[in-house]
């Protein structure tokens, strides 16, 4: 401990002469919200920074007798600010939205060039503005499907909001909102995500050069952050769509001191299909979704923030032969944080945390009944801290701890004759318990005017009764410029992750189970190197980029081959272990002005795995594997009340399993016939390609609401408009009349038009 | 246009919205398909499974593609090949054979020895096909089981759901690793049917037959189950009356055979439930597809269905 304060001085001391320090907010002028990652720069001396996650930022400048500070983000006008004989002092500043919807901007927040200059690579911050202009499934905006037309991300099921990146699994993909892990961020089988995006400030994916505050999931960290509500006056937004309906409310607390903001959105889908179905029929469904944060100022260097969110799904579907399910889910978190000022350079937020998830599955297909309970409790503490010390390096330093509870429990059998699902009582099912901790060291070090890196190093550890885990995870990215519109970048990160969700490809079931690390569950690890060339043309109109990975992830988890399982405390007798590797490459064209606004992304990728005791122990391709994977995402403003958008998607099929051969054995059990199948490889077909077309036109009105001047908004929209459809899985059965074997195809979801409503005041 | 013209239309519109929307929801498409047929070398099945007295009886066949549309088992018999079993006390070349299979009402091919298996001695297998030669061994080791008790159970619970069982109780062969298996024989007419399916035999008209049952589930002695008492209850596979009587046998096989078994079953759990993994077969004779080794046979208990 004590080296610490002697490096913090070494990489001030060269500057702390002859610097002055500005500090403090950046908000939006009109609501006060803080704008993060909006950047501050003094660009005659080439330094600059970009506000935190509390719209915080620091900067030091070598002193002189005036400078210029300029403050921009996108969407909003850029200020200038002219100081004559600057000291040291707090700055809260603030930027005003930009007047001309013609020149809002579709997608990032990251503002000129800041694609070129950041050290990070594989990330992308997504503007909620987005969700205004694209189609939407049921009218509902989400931001996840957003996530999925990004390269790099492949997306699950038809129509759902699961993601793959860069050939992770989903379990590998850290969500969290307000810094609280939400295990399930899905609604309605996966079709929309828990996220009301009116309850939303930014959302951030990294899926590569993890910084080292990043931690405990190999693959991605999906980074969604609440609005902290308007602190300048009351106002709201609502939405009425097909199936559900949202109201956010906000407004200041003791004169502006806080603000709060609430949100809060439910479906009424089973009121609409009471009157269509059978009236002792089991098909119904409910969701909801409650958004709430306020927060206070105790002063000028104190802030207090209360986040909390919880959100619930109760289904029961029964359809086609193939989908047949009931399932109860829902997440609650809540995030107590407090924000502490120690000096104009040194930022620190600590956090209590808890976040629950549980999920009830019954699934029934052919008189078999899969049920899947999987309960999870996370209490934790983690501090963060930032410093300041000189322009060239911003020090990000912190820990962790968290404790969880798991209640894992997973069976399927034949239905009983009686035809009740078998009840079992949560309560029976054993807790696992463990415990979760870290501490990272991260420096971003501007070492030239072209080259700068990001270098850090994670230690994270893990216990439960059965076994200990430390382990140790350098990072390091590396941008140099080419020009200046030009960069390469290098990153390097090493993974570990403590929890596991145990897929079962056949079934492609919407719910899966989570279990800890253990004696026998060792720990997931991965390793990723990328390069990647960055460029911008046009004075940063066009972004360009391509982005090459390698990624190997050891400690993969799928269930052995045949396992049924009776008893939850069967699952880790059952499961199998290996390794999965992944490359591809990723291309990115994205336009950010103009009356056109969009991008192309297209990923060309091969994710394998390889487990001793699947599949003869040969690799075999994972199950979203998709070698093509093709996004085109425009919006056109036709005037300022018209704008037209759309989405076109296409992708490789994902693999799947059929057996090749049929083999005559005869001594088998005389219940069967004698007929077996030869499974010659696991994945050894693929489904359909997938392609959609999805269009939305968008109506928007300056309006005045309860006497303040608002908006509404119509949004017409067709989720594949050309009623493709696109596999959802196949089966292998048997004819009934000819006795043959054949193959089922299921597709889910075909055209499907939709309108929403939406005003704001 | 007034207002309420506008406000006719757009609710006009929502209402052809929601019509479309809950069509959507509620129906789902599903389809046969093509499925493009992969190149398969399909390997030989050999099943061979010697019972001490008795003469080797072995099954051979070639596999064929999974979506091939020959379904007849007869043209998957291979009639041509040399199939030798042997020992350091004799020497079998087995030969085609045919019996009837009254159930299915069609024929079963395969090869028979002349020679009884006994007890202590290792059987070698050499079966010669098309220039390919697959060899095995087996020893047969397994001790006679005895039975303790036979009954029945109209209800049960396991993993293949619920069921009437019949129970068989023993006692586990101590220091030895055994793998059993429920046989029972008897007589059906045509009114019966296998249980798990509607299928019922149409050439027999009221004449009865006889049937042999062979249960799915293979119970291993692992662990501390050694020599232990052992019950097991195994759903019938044919339909019964009140008072329909049955001998029922207890197996004992090799663990190696046992196992191979075992997998059989748990690929046809696994096709019949959508939540399970495929289960990819593993063969005990190298180069295709079966299993050489070797049960033994309880003495028969009798047995009368009580309903």
């Amino acid at each position: 401990m004590r080296l610490l304060p002697g490096l913090l001085l070494l990489l001030s001391f060269p500057v702390l002469a002859q610097s002055i320090t500005f500090n403090g907010y950046v908000r939006d002028e009109r609501t006060g919200e803080v704008l993060i990652g909006a950047s501050v720069a003094v660009p005659s001396q080439k330094i600059g920074t970009t506000t935190n996650h509390y719209g915080f930022y620091s900067l030091l400048a070598l002193t002189a007798d005036s400078l210029n500070l300029v403050v921009s983000y996108v969407g909003y006008r850029t200020s200038n600010l002219r100081l004559l004989h600057p000291t040291s002092q707090q700055l809260n500043l603030t930027l005003t939205e930009a007047a001309s919807q013609l020149n809002e901007v579709l997608i990032s927040d990251q503002v000129t060039d800041q694609n070129i200059r950041q050290t990070q690579m594989g990330s992308l911050n997504l503007s909620l503005k987005l969700n205004k202009t694209l189609p939407a499934l049921f009218g509902e905006r989400d931001i996840l499907k957003t996530v999925q037309l990004l390269p790099g991300v492949q997306g699950g099921q038809e129509g759902t909001t699961g993601f793959y990146v860069r050939g992770g699994n989903s379990d590998q993909n850290l969500v969290q909102l307000d810094e609280a892990p939400v295990y399930n961020p899905n609604h309605l089988f996966g079709l929309f995500s828990t996220f009301n995006t009116n309850a939303l400030n930014r959302v951030t994916l990294i899926k590569g050069g993890f910084p080292a505050q990043y931690g405990g999931r190999l693959s991605s960290i999906l980074d969604v952050t609440m609005r902290e509500g308007n602190s300048k006056k009351f106002s709201g937004q609502g939405g009425i769509g097909l199936i559900a309906s949202n109201l956010t409310l906000e407004g200041p607390i003791s004169g502006g001191r806080g603000s709060y903001m609430i949100s809060g959105r439910r479906t009424y889908l089973d009121l609409l299909l009471k009157p269509f179905l059978p009236k002792n029929g089991k098909t119904n469904y409910t969701f909801y979704d409650f958004n709430a944060k306020i927060n206070y100022r105790l002063g000028e260097r104190d802030r207090l923030f209360l986040s909390v969110f919880t959100g619930r799904d109760n289904a029961q579907y029964t359809g086609a032969s193939s989908l047949n399910y009931g399932i109860r889910f829902g997440n609650n978190t809540a995030t107590f944080r407090w924000n502490h000022l120690f000096s104009n350079t040194l930022f620190a937020n600590t956090s209590l945390i808890t976040n629950t998830y549980q999920l009830s599955l019954s699934t029934l297909q052919s008189g078999y009944v899969a049920q899947i309970y999987t309960g999870l409790r996370d209490y934790t503490l983690k501090s963060d801290w930032e410093y300041y010390p000189s322009p060239k390096h911003t020090l990000r330093w912190g820990g962790i701890v968290t404790n969880h509870a798991f209640a894992p429990l997973a069976s399927s059998a034949r239905l009983p004759k009686s035809g009740k699902i078998p009840v079992f009582p949560t309560d029976s099912i054993t807790r696992q318990y463990a415990t979760e901790a870290g501490l990272y060291l991260n420096d971003d070090w501007i070492l030239t005017e072209r080259a700068a890196l990001s270098a850090g190093l994670r230690l994270p550890l893990f216990r439960n009764p059965t076994a200990t885990y430390a382990r140790l995870e350098p990072r390091l990215s590396v941008r140099y410029l080419l020009g200046t519109v030009t960069s390469l970048k290098v990153s390097y990160s090493i993974m570990n992750q403590f929890l596991h969700l145990v897929p079962n490809s056949t079934a492609s079931l919407p719910a899966d189970i989570w279990l800890p690390s253990s004696a026998v569950v060792r720990p997931q690890t991965s390793q990723q190197i990328a390069v990647g060339w960055f460029r911008n043309s046009r004075n940063n109109a066009f972004e360009m980029s391509i982005e090459a990975y390698a990624k190997e992830m050891r400690g993969q988890v799928l269930f052995r081959e045949g396992t049924q399982l009776l008893k939850s405390s069967e699952i880790e007798q059952n499961l199998a272990f290996g390794r999965g590797w992944s490359i591809g490459l990723e291309f990115y064209l994205r336009k950010n002005a103009g009356r056109f606004t969009g991008w192309l992304s297209y990923t060309l990728s091969k994710t394998m795995q390889q487990f001793a005791n699947l599949n003869r122990g040969k690799a075999f391709p994972f199950a979203y594997d998709r070698r093509h994977n093709l996004a085109l995402v425009g919006s056109y403003e036709l005037s300022s009340h018209w704008t037209v958008a759309g989405n076109l998607t296409f992708y490789t099929g994902r693999p799947y399993t059929l057996p090749v051969g049929r083999v005559q054995i005869n001594g088998g059990s005389t219940l069967y016939n004698d007929i077996y199948a030869d499974y010659t490889s696991r994945n050894n077909y693929r489904l359909r390609p997938y392609h959609r077309l999805d269009v939305s036109v968008t109506h928007k009105k300056n309006r005045t609401w309860f006497g303040h001047p608002g908006t509404s908004e119509w949004v017409f929209s067709t989720y594949n408009l050309y009623s493709r459809l696109n596999p959802y899985f196949v089966y292998a059965t048997t004819d009934d009349f000819t006795r043959q074997p054949i193959a089922r195809e299921v597709s889910l979801l075909p055209i499907i038009p939709s309108v929403s409503y939406q005003i704001s005041f | 246009m007034d207002h309420s013209a506008r406000l006719s239309i757009k609710v006009g519109l929502l209402l052809v919205f929601l019509g479309l929307i809950l069509i959507a929801i509620v129906s789902s498409c599903e389809k046969t398909i093509n499925i493009q047929v992969q190149p398969y070398n399909g390997p030989v099945s050999i099943e061979c499974m010697l019972v001490s007295g008795e003469v080797p009886i072995l099954y051979l066949s070639r596999s064929t593609a999974y979506f091939s549309a020959q379904t007849n088992t007869q043209d998957l018999f291979i009639p041509d090949a040399r199939v030798v079993i042997s020992s350091s006390e004799s020497r079998d070349t087995l030969a085609t054979a045919m019996a009837r299979d009254s159930f299915l009402c069609q024929p079963t091919y395969f090869y028979r020895g002349k020679l009884p298996t006994r007890q202590g001695l290792t059987y070698s297998l050499e079966v010669t096909y098309q220039g390919q030669v697959y060899r095995a061994q087996t020893t047969i080791t397994q001790t006679k089981p005895t039975i303790a008790k036979v009954k029945y159970v109209s209800v049960f619970k396991d993993l293949y759901g619920e069921h009437e069982g019949v129970v068989v109780d023993f006692t586990d062969t101590p220091g030895q690793a055994n793998a059993y298996r429920f046989e029972m024989r008897r007589t059906i007419d045509s009114s019966a049917r296998k249980t798990e399916t509607t299928f019922k035999s149409e050439c027999n008209g009221a004449n009865p037959f006889g049937v042999s049952e062979v249960g799915r589930a293979i119970y291993f002695d692992t662990g501390s189950g050694d020599g232990r008492p052992v019950s097991v209850t195994t759903e019938p596979t044919y339909t019964h009356h009140k008072g329909s009587f049955g001998v029922v046998y207890l197996q004992t096989m090799d663990p190696a055979s046992g196992k191979f078994y075992d997998q059989l079953d748990r690929q046809k759990l696994a096709t019949f439930n959508p939540f399970v993994e495929p289960v990819f077969l593993t063969s005990n004779i190298p180069g295709c597809m079966g299993v050489f080794g070797h049960f033994v046979r309880s003495e028969p208990v009798s047995f009368e269905f009580p309903e």
